[in-house]
């Protein structure tokens, strides 16, 4: 009897592994023929054309860069610098002298080697004509050292210099001989780098088709896949409108949506067919304030308008839960983080304005100052979250009393028109995940260029920022732009408001989704 | 006569049905003060996006102000612009027609010409000039929508023009002597009615979507002013989600421009003078 | 004057019509703020670079000198390269224009031929039913937002039942629902304009009269009335293109098709001046060849016009 129950057990137990191990295979992800049978033609929609493929001539050069050109250095899920076409890297002692060993066997789609020779060129031609040039501004000299070795010379230590390389769209390395074959075409007609998918066409208003890169071996070590790409076809369509945008990927005419509109989200979240991809961003939209015009040439008034904003309420109501509220400058994932004083509190934000001397004094519901009405005109372009956000802010400032207009404008217009210098208040928004943003829109070197669009002009922060990019260490530099955060925060001339959620969407269908902060990856991404 | 055309589209069922919905709604727009549960833009955002509910008989919109209230104020920009942009148009269109339908020769050449710019123009960049110049705000729009819709009305009025200016009454009005501006005023104005009548009715309902356009892209009324173009236009990115936002602004503006058609039909009849002659 | 010369004369219309377009256009998109160029290298870039890409376009000379090149430029029928896509005009035109004229040539086919249709019922049934039901379409045509429509048929047809695609364009499938929604707005008007006119000349003397010389009422519409009524329809044509490039903007947003439209939408949004001269001289050149026809077809339905 005994033994039987033991025979029945046993018998059980490799039943239950075979069971068990039948399942795992069937888990096992697919070979690679099976991967690439399945996966033939890839459609992401994304909102609008590139401006040009040519990263040296155009500032950010479209999602689809990424695939076609690889960056020097790579950033992975962590954020954590990873090799790109270079290997390693070390820098010297006093931040001055940085040396990039190459993956060996690199070459560009149009057969170019990517050497060393290449990789000086392309830091060169950027810092000296490009429209990124501040990526390398602090490069003086870019040395071929031999083909696998690049040698860089820093005019100051630039512990930044790491994140501006490895920026997908604005630092993508690309083929010399092809930037100097197409001239002006170049970037329209023809974009060579190094990358996993090979620019075939770019239909202007409609879509960017790419086809795979059957010699690509270099991707990044973080990376699942270390051969070529599984999809055959990529196909970049170009889809403006949100509503569209959302239907086609309900109807499976289209395989990635870049870009949800948070009031689509819960709609494509109820359909099986599609899978909604939230994540943390790097993006901040907030009110701006021009600090030298009344009435927000008062620090007290600016700070007001920092307490009348109920961050959460817009967050969870306005914008479905799609996004987080912001306190601060810096996206989350941004250091260095700072607490803010500025809660939601109108009571306070009464007093400030009393305390500047704004009180309804006719009691005509707007506040008055030397007999001068409290009325501002807040601009925003048209997106509709801005405007969103704009109509909040307007209805807030009505309960203190505040009239404010809002203005649209169409893009284009809307970056002139900081020119002028005749804003008041406008809703913005940035996308960047380094501190140097602060420097970008606050240094008054770029007040004429509607860059620093608040105006803000003091010497003792020109001074700091100088100070910060030129630290010798990370962690130093970290900490100027600590005190630099605390002391804007201080001033007002923003009022932050919530930090939008990443939204893309997926079929179902799809295995091998991996994406960061500015791209999808589709090194890994196949068909089921 | 007045007296007599009232009289005749009093009697015609259509008309005054068409007649009592275009009061109800002026007078909608009068009293809206009076009539919605609240201003048109309070807000409160914890009630965003309400289905239609007891508090809420229309459902919120995204700041969870309260539809039923919008789409009353609505009334009165939507309106506003509508009849004031058709005004514009209406006016430039008839006078530069008739003067082109009149005289035919250089003058009939020149207004072709204004006609065909006018519609080969984009209407966004009309637009986006005139709301750059004037400033945004409902008489920029007005204005716009004019501007872009006269050359219907010019068309039309010339094309009845060079018809009628050939019957024999109007041929034997001239040979009497009658002055030409008498002659436009009684002979030719009158008979071109029916047609202008009935495409300003149509008419008052394009603009209202002309507006929807422009909001669709970005150029409408600015908020919180509650268009029913604008309300259609935001409301689209929760079509799938809160059809309310759009359906009622929707519905409002096809009950109004059922109204003015009915009127324009029994105005058209009444007006008729064959039918006065009888 | 014979409808030869007259066509000849409207021909030689066109000439002082596109100047006028163009110096319009031109105007006002210089003066609207906005800079193709910024837009170009976007905010991330030198003053330096910025300085000779503005050279480099020719687009720091003044205002008057950029026009008369421009203007010599469209004599010799070169457009001009687009400022954003650094592509030929004439060559982006070439591509874009099939795609439009398919959708706007079908609308307006198929707006006539509703409109009618449903205006002639209307008429002839008049105060029945039939002329509720037809004014009833009328009234949903012209008081539904085109991109509305378009979003409820997407949703009905391509989203829940899978049988006609959303996007794309070339095949007649891709056409269904974007012209069906071009086009229920269009015939909204020739419908009732149609049904009104009709009943117009039936009032009229001579059709009276055919009427007591006791033809039937249906011969009557169809042989006295509908041929006079076809005036005030026909003075819509030219507008209707017009109109139906206006919707096709939408429509191409709506449903994804890169046509005319939607190229102009973004060419004015990026100042890109070639590209919005382009598209508004062939719009324009259509809209006149469109009230030309109908000035001829004015002549043929009505010998009694001269000119």
């Amino acid at each position: 009897m005994q033994s039987k129950r033991i025979v029945a057990y046993v018998v059980f137990f490799v039943g239950l592994m075979l069971v068990f191990s039948s399942l795992i295979t069937v888990a096992q992800a697919p070979d690679r023929a099976t991967k690439e049978a399945n996966s033939t033609t890839l459609v992401i929609a994304i909102d609008q054309d590139p401006q040009n493929l040519n990263t040296i001539t155009t500032s950010w050069g479209g999602e689809m860069n990424r695939d076609i050109c690889d960056t020097l250095v790579s950033r992975d899920y962590q954020l954590t610098y990873q090799d790109g076409i270079a290997e390693s890297w070390d820098v010297s002692s006093d931040g001055l002298e940085w040396i990039f060993r190459l993956k060996d066997g690199v070459t560009f789609h149009d057969g170019t080697p990517c050497d060393a020779e290449a990789i000086a060129w392309n830091i060169e031609t950027m810092r000296d004509t490009g429209a990124s040039a501040y990526l390398y501004s602090a490069v003086e000299d870019a040395v071929a050292v031999d083909p696998l070795t690049v040698k860089l010379i820093l005019k100051n230590p630039f512990p930044n210099l790491l994140y501006n390389m490895s920026s997908s769209g604005f630092a993508s390395i690309i083929s010399p001989t092809a930037f100097e074959k197409y001239g002006e075409d170049y970037g329209v007609k023809a974009a060579v780098g190094t990358g996993p998918y090979m620019f075939v066409e770019w239909v202007k208003g409609d879509h960017v088709t790419l086809k795979r890169n059957p010699d690509y071996s270099w991707g990044p070590s973080w990376m699942e896949n270390q051969g070529p790409a599984y999809f055959e076809t990529v196909i970049y369509k170009v889809v403006p409108e949100a509503v569209t945008k959302a239907m086609l990927i309900q109807a499976g005419e289209v395989d990635v949506v870049y870009y949800v509109s948070p009031a689509i989200v819960s709609t494509l979240q109820a359909d099986s067919n599609v899978e909604v991809i939230l994540s943390p961003e790097r993006r901040l939209v907030y009110m701006g304030m021009n600090v030298t015009k009344a009435p927000f040439d008062d620090v007290r008034v600016r700070q007001a308008m920092c307490y009348i904003v109920d961050r959460e309420a817009i967050v969870e109501n306005v914008l479905g839960g799609i996004g987080m509220p912001a306190y601060n400058y810096l996206a989350p994932i941004v250091e260095p983080q700072i607490e803010s004083p500025y809660t939601y509190d109108m009571d306070k934000a009464r007093e400030l304005l009393a305390e500047a001397g704004w009180t309804d004094e006719d009691d005509d519901d707007i506040i008055e100052k030397d007999g001068k009405e409290f009325r501002v005109t807040l601009w925003t372009d048209t997106i509709t979250e801005r405007v969103q956000i704009a109509t909040v802010l307007q209805n807030q400032m009505a309960e203190l009393g505040i009239k404010a207009a809002i203005q649209q404008f169409d893009s284009a217009a809307y970056g002139d028109m900081f020119k002028t210098g005749n804003q008041q208040a406008f809703m913005r928004l940035y996308g960047w995940d380094n501190a140097d943003i602060l420097e970008w829109f606050f240094n008054s070197t770029r007040i004429d260029r509607g860059v620093n669009k608040t105006r803000t002009n003091e010497p003792l922060l020109d001074f700091m920022f100088k100070k910060a990019e030129s630290m010798p260490t990370s962690e130093e530099r970290l900490s100027v732009y600590r005190l630099l955060h605390e002391y804007l925060l201080e001033r007002a001339p923003w009022v932050p408001v919530y930090y939008p959620q990443q939204v893309r969407a997926r079929g179902s269908d799809l295995a091998g989704y991996n994406a960061t902060l500015d791209h999808i990856w589709l090194l890994d991404l196949y068909r089921k | 006569m007045i007296r007599e055309v009232l009289h005749r589209l009093l009697r015609s069922r259509n008309a005054v049905i068409g007649l009592l919905i275009v009061l109800a709604f002026l007078l909608m727009a009068l009293l809206a003060p009076v009539l919605a549960p609240q201003r048109a833009e309070t807000q409160s955002l914890i009630d965003a996006l309400k289905t239609p509910n007891r508090a809420y008989p229309l459902g919120t919109d995204e700041f969870g102000r309260c539809v039923l209230s919008r789409v009353i104020y609505g009334a009165r920009v939507s309106l506003r612009i509508a009849l004031l942009g058709s005004a514009i148009a209406l006016g430039i269109g008839v006078f530069l027609g008739a003067i082109a339908g009149y005289h035919g020769g250089i003058v009939d050449y020149v207004v072709q010409a204004l006609v065909d710019i006018s519609w080969a123009f984009p209407t966004i960049l009309l637009a986006l000039a005139i709301i750059f110049i004037l400033g945004p705000g409902l008489q920029s729009i007005m204005i716009a929508v004019g501007l872009v819709y006269w050359g219907a009305y010019a068309r039309l009025t010339r094309g009845q023009f060079l018809v009628l200016r050939e019957e024999e009454y109007v041929q034997a009005a001239r040979a009497s002597g009658a002055s030409a501006f008498r002659i436009v005023i009684r002979h030719l104005l009158p008979n071109s009615l029916a047609p202008l009548i009935v495409q300003l009715s149509l008419g008052i309902g394009r603009i209202i979507l002309i507006e929807a356009s422009l909001s669709f892209l970005g150029l409408g009324a600015q908020p919180p002013i509650p268009s029913w173009g604008a309300m259609l236009s935001n409301g689209r990115l929760y079509l799938m989600t809160a059809w309310w936002l759009t359906v009622f602004p929707g519905v409002a503006i096809m009950i109004v421009v059922l109204g003015f058609n009915l009127v324009g039909d029994g105005l058209r009849d009444a007006l008729d003078p064959r039918l006065r002659r009888v | 004057m014979s409808i030869i010369q007259y066509i000849i004369r409207r021909i030689l219309l066109i000439i002082p019509v596109l100047v006028g377009v163009t110096v319009l256009v031109f105007g006002i998109l210089h003066l609207v703020p906005g800079d193709p160029v910024r837009l170009m290298l976007g905010e991330m870039t030198t003053e330096e670079a910025y300085v000779r890409t503005r050279e480099r376009l020719g687009l720091d000379r003044p205002l008057y000198v950029q026009y008369f090149s421009f203007l010599g430029r469209i004599c010799r029928f070169d457009f001009g390269r687009s400022l954003i896509l650094r592509e030929d005009v004439a060559k982006l035109l070439a591509a874009k224009l099939p795609n439009t004229l398919s959708l706007t040539a079908s609308g307006l086919i198929l707006s006539y031929a509703i409109g009618i249709v449903f205006g002639v019922l209307a008429a002839v049934r008049r105060n029945t039913i039939i002329d509720y039901s037809s004014m009833g379409l009328a009234i949903i045509g012209v008081s539904v937002p085109q991109f509305w429509l378009g979003f409820l048929l997407i949703m009905l047809f391509a989203v829940k039942l899978h049988w006609l695609p959303i996007a794309g364009y070339g095949t007649f499938r891709h056409l269904v629902l974007p012209v069906v929604t071009l086009s229920l707005g269009g015939a909204a008007d020739v419908a009732r304009m149609t049904r009104s006119s009709l009943l117009e000349v039936v009032r009229q003397d001579y059709v009276q009269t055919a009427r007591a010389k006791g033809l039937r009422e249906r011969k009557v519409i169809f042989k006295h009335g509908l041929r006079n009524a076809l005036i005030p329809i026909i003075t819509l044509l030219g507008l209707k293109i017009g109109w139906l490039f206006g919707g096709a903007v939408i429509i191409e947003i709506v449903f994804l098709r890169p046509g005319l439209g939607r190229m102009l939408i973004d060419a004015i949004y990026m100042r890109d001046f070639p590209v919005v001269q382009g598209v508004t001289l062939i719009l324009a050149t259509t809209v006149i060849l469109g009230n030309m026809l109908a000035d001829v077809l004015y002549a043929v339905v009505n010998p009694r016009v001269q000119y």
